[in-house]
């Protein structure tokens, strides 16, 4: 991320701050009965910032010059729980999941002067929070629609005092599933979060806002039992509180893989 | 089936509320683009020309004197070589002429404003000199950092003589013919009305450390002196006023940081103060409200700010200052020494 946007507006990022975050998720999903199953995300973050201090702006490096602050580890685990809905005869299946965001992600990642980094730049959020999500999907021909909601609310401060917005996420896909040997789509994504706030109830800067962003899909069936994908996404409309990093497009690359116990 | 879908629906609206923001920040302030024009280079002084058309900035590692226009887009009209390493200036009072000191050789440079051209160079006796005022349109009042005393200079009859008064940073009251200097230890008051300066019976107290001065203006019978303490510079946070008469205390703005420039606007409403150090946000020049001496608007630059590094234009329309993105110092050029843009900001009424 280093494009900082006030706003709807660009403006100029004269800290020349940048925010690479790349997150690998490993996903194991169980079904326990046909209509419950379990899934676990187990993401390992390593997250990068760094930008060039003016003079003055961190007391440890009073000349400024370039800061670089960075965590890595594996983040926060989500466990969740999911069952099946068959209100419409059978069409779009509703799957409903409910789950707990693990606080087990390291919050106290020190700079190279020995100083806790931000909150935002920990891989962890050091609370347990309970997260929803609801989810349907329907083929219709060669073409796969789906769409679903995913929230994550925030239950209490870390041990710091640091409190993260609530999220909301929600997504429609549209994919093409009529070949034996790649796939495809396209998706929009939606998030919508609520500021942070400090100790005591503070309220932060800098965070919370609405986003829209359109990807691009593309997949290669290289087993029946292993996929793998290539996803592009560029933000379509962003509304952010005061300033903030966003990035002008990001890339997911993503494998699955089915095995049956 | 309805039912359900109605309370999942029902669900999802009301819980669209946890995510709005129904409270904002406490301090707030807004982003907006930079005006500027990128010049990259080392600016010693800078002023505004009479009518509010142009600029003029002392270029002190390219030896010259640059013109630029401060209507509309700003752009540098033209550059003027003179000798080496210009470090101050001054305006004549009847507006003809700039007169340039230089570091690096013991002339001054008198520069025509009508068509931006050389008119005299005048030698003088002084070495590393610091800076120049005009006492009057045909006398000129001339520092330096390491000859013991200020020396005065009669354009009209070519004579120079030596004053007694400390080197350090000048300002003059033409209307009375007074001279304030700013020393490394207090500010100092002389009369100069004659061809030999007295000193008045006030003194501003002592400083109480060696100070630099980074920059020394008068306004409305108030002087404005920015200090900076080399050997701590956490000591000092403030800016300092003095009454002018008297030389005694008119203000203090704290600034939690030495300050580098300080102008006020037309109306004496309005102290503008640049600091050295940056806010965790930035770094703003601070907009003091002149009769309660409190912060009231904050203007965010661009980069890093410079002693003597800010004007104002005579309808307080918008505030000039020099920028060092510090970005920009990893450039392989050589003898890159931070090099410096400007910023132009428009004051908010």
């Amino acid at each position: 991320m280093s494009n900082p946007i006030y706003g709807t507006n660009s403006i100029p990022n004269y800290n020349k701050e940048r925010t690479d975050n790349s997150t690998t998720t490993l996903i194991v999903s169980a079904g326990i009965t046909d209509k419950i199953s379990v899934s676990t995300f187990i993401p390992y973050r390593y997250i990068l910032n760094e930008k060039v201090l003016f003079r003055g702006q961190y007391h440890n490096q009073y000349e400024g010059g370039l800061y670089s602050r960075e965590s890595y580890g594996i983040g926060d685990i989500i466990v969740q729980m999911n069952y099946q809905f068959d209100l419409f005869n059978g069409r779009f299946p509703i799957l409903v999941g409910s789950g707990l965001k693990l606080a087990n992600g390291k919050i106290n990642s020190k700079d190279i002067y020995d100083e806790r980094i931000n909150d935002n730049l920990q891989v962890g959020s050091g609370s347990i929070d309970p997260i929803f999500s609801i989810y349907t999907n329907e083929p219709f021909g060669s073409f796969m629609v789906s769409s679903g909601l995913f929230t994550r609310i925030s239950a209490r401060e870390n041990i710091y005092g640091y409190k993260y917005g609530n999220e909301l996420h929600g997504l429609a896909n549209v994919d093409f599933i009529g070949s034996d040997y790649f796939f495809g789509g396209i998706q929009l994504y939606y998030l919508l979060s609520s500021r942070d706030t400090y100790e005591y109830g503070k309220i932060a800067r800098d965070r919370g806002g609405e986003s829209i962003f359109i990807s691009a899909k593309l997949g290669i069936k290289l087993t029946d039992d292993f996929d793998l994908e290539l996803i592009m996404q560029n933000p379509i409309h962003q509304n952010l509180n005061e300033s903030q990093l966003t990035s002008s497009n990001s890339i997911q690359i993503g494998t699955l893989y089915r095995f049956t116990l | 089936m309805i039912k359900n879908c109605t309370i999942i629906t029902l669900i999802i609206f009301l819980s669209c509320s946890l995510y709005e923001d129904t409270e904002q920040p406490d301090i707030y302030f807004q982003i907006n683009d930079f005006d500027m024009l990128p010049m990259g280079r080392t600016i010693s002084d800078m002023m505004m020309g009479p009518n509010n058309n142009f600029l003029y900035l002392c270029d002190y590692n390219n030896n010259s004197m640059i013109k630029i226009s401060a209507q509309g887009t700003m752009k540098i009209l033209n550059e003027l070589v003179v000798g080496s390493h210009p470090i101050a200036m001054d305006i004549s009072p009847d507006k003809s002429h700039i007169a340039v000191a230089m570091e690096g050789e013991s002339n001054v440079y008198l520069i025509s404003l009508e068509d931006f051209t050389i008119s005299t160079i005048i030698s003088v006796s002084l070495m590393n000199m610091n800076d120049i005022v005009f006492v009057n349109s045909n006398r000129l009042l001339l520092s330096s950092t390491t000859d013991p005393t200020v020396i005065t200079y009669d354009i009209d009859s070519d004579t120079e003589s030596s004053q007694s008064i400390l080197n350090g940073e000048l300002l003059i009251d033409q209307e009375d013919s007074i001279a304030y200097v700013a020393s490394s230890s207090s500010i100092k008051k002389y009369h100069i009305s004659n061809n030999q300066a007295s000193l008045s019976p006030y003194v501003a107290d002592p400083f109480g450390f060696s100070a630099t001065i980074n920059h020394f203006i008068i306004n409305d019978d108030i002087l404005y002196v920015c200090l900076n303490n080399k050997e701590d510079s956490e000591s000092i946070r403030s800016i300092y006023s003095y009454n002018a008469n008297t030389l005694t205390f008119a203000g203090k703005y704290q600034v939690g940081s030495p300050g580098l420039g300080v102008v006020v606007d037309t109306n004496n409403e309005k102290i503008f103060i640049a600091p050295q150090d940056a806010d965790e946000n930035g770094i703003f020049i601070i907009e003091f409200d002149a009769q309660t001496k409190l912060e009231k608007n904050y203007y965010l630059a661009a980069g890093n700010l410079k002693e003597k590094c800010m004007v104002i234009d005579q309808t307080s329309s918008y505030i000039y200052i020099l920028v060092n993105t510090p970005g920009d110092n990893d450039s392989f050029e050589p003898y890159n020494d931070y090099p410096f843009d400007l910023q132009r900001i428009e004051i908010y009424n």
